[in-house]
């Protein structure tokens, strides 16, 4: 599980996490989510695309991410997830909660940057 | 006279390194017995939360001692059979209440989510408590 930082054509910030986001991904990667997250001050995406797998574990560090980011009345956007990471992100309901957008324009037009 | 249906035994320690070297085990025997991605997807998910459920509860309170899991894979014409055997504290996933959908984020619990995406992932789970350990199946479609 890699992570890395980039930043979408209006200059927000973007995450992009690579890999599988299961307990072991998750184990590598969560204090550095966390604090990539925390630094955004103005609305993060995060971006899904080269995610192969996603489980319980993945879903609670992207709902505790963006429960953070709401308390400080700022958004988190998550787009480009593949169809196998969709489904599971269905499954659980995150799609009504935090909004997924199917590619970088349409995360930024959400985040409103 | 017809072939078994290919299985394997994966028993590994009770720990979260093991889990991952049983994974790349179970993926391999899948893949060389022609399982398709999503179904793999599918036994994963299930393996990955019901395995990670007894590594994270089902000792506690217990005596200090080596625990070990079993996995057994069974490859059916349609279907992935998934059998969890633990010695933990006994635990019948099917006996939980239903996990609710969160409506808000606010509203958004981190804990449930495995036993629903076990529960959304098996078309069927069967669980016994037999000679002291838990046994879980759980069977996921190859279509």
């Amino acid at each position: 599980m890699e992570i890395s930082l980039a930043e979408l054509a209006s200059g927000a910030p973007c995450v992009v996490l690579q890999g599988r986001l299961d307990t072991p991904g998750v184990d590598r990667i969560e204090a550095s989510f966390s604090a990539a997250v925390a630094r955004a001050a103005r609305g993060v995406a995060v971006d899904l695309t080269a995610v192969s797998f996603l489980s319980s574990m993945g879903v609670r560090m992207i709902i505790a991410a963006a429960k953070s980011q709401r308390s400080q009345g700022r958004k988190l956007v998550m787009f480009g997830a593949q169809p196998i990471v969709l489904q599971t992100l269905k499954m659980v309901g995150l799609d009504q909660i935090i909004p997924i957008a199917a590619d970088g324009d349409q995360a930024q037009a959400l985040l409103g940057a | 006279m017809r072939a078994p249906p290919p299985s394997l035994l994966i028993p590994m320690a009770a720990d979260k390194a093991s889990l991952e070297i049983a994974r790349l085990q179970a993926r391999q025997f899948l893949e060389n017995n022609g399982v398709d991605e999503h179904a793999l997807a599918g036994v994963e998910l299930v393996l990955e939360e019901a395995a990670t459920n007894v590594l994270r509860y089902g000792y506690e309170g217990l005596p200090q001692a080596e625990h070990w899991i079993e996995i057994d894979l069974q490859v059916d014409l349609d279907e992935v059979q998934v059998l969890l055997v633990d010695d933990g504290k006994p635990f019948d996933p099917l006996d939980e209440g239903a996990v609710l959908l969160p409506d808000t984020l606010d509203d958004a619990q981190v804990g449930g989510l495995g036993l629903l995406m076990i529960r959304n992932t098996a078309s069927r789970l069967a669980y016994e408590r037999r000679d002291g350990k838990n046994r879980l199946t759980m069977t996921i479609p190859r279509v």
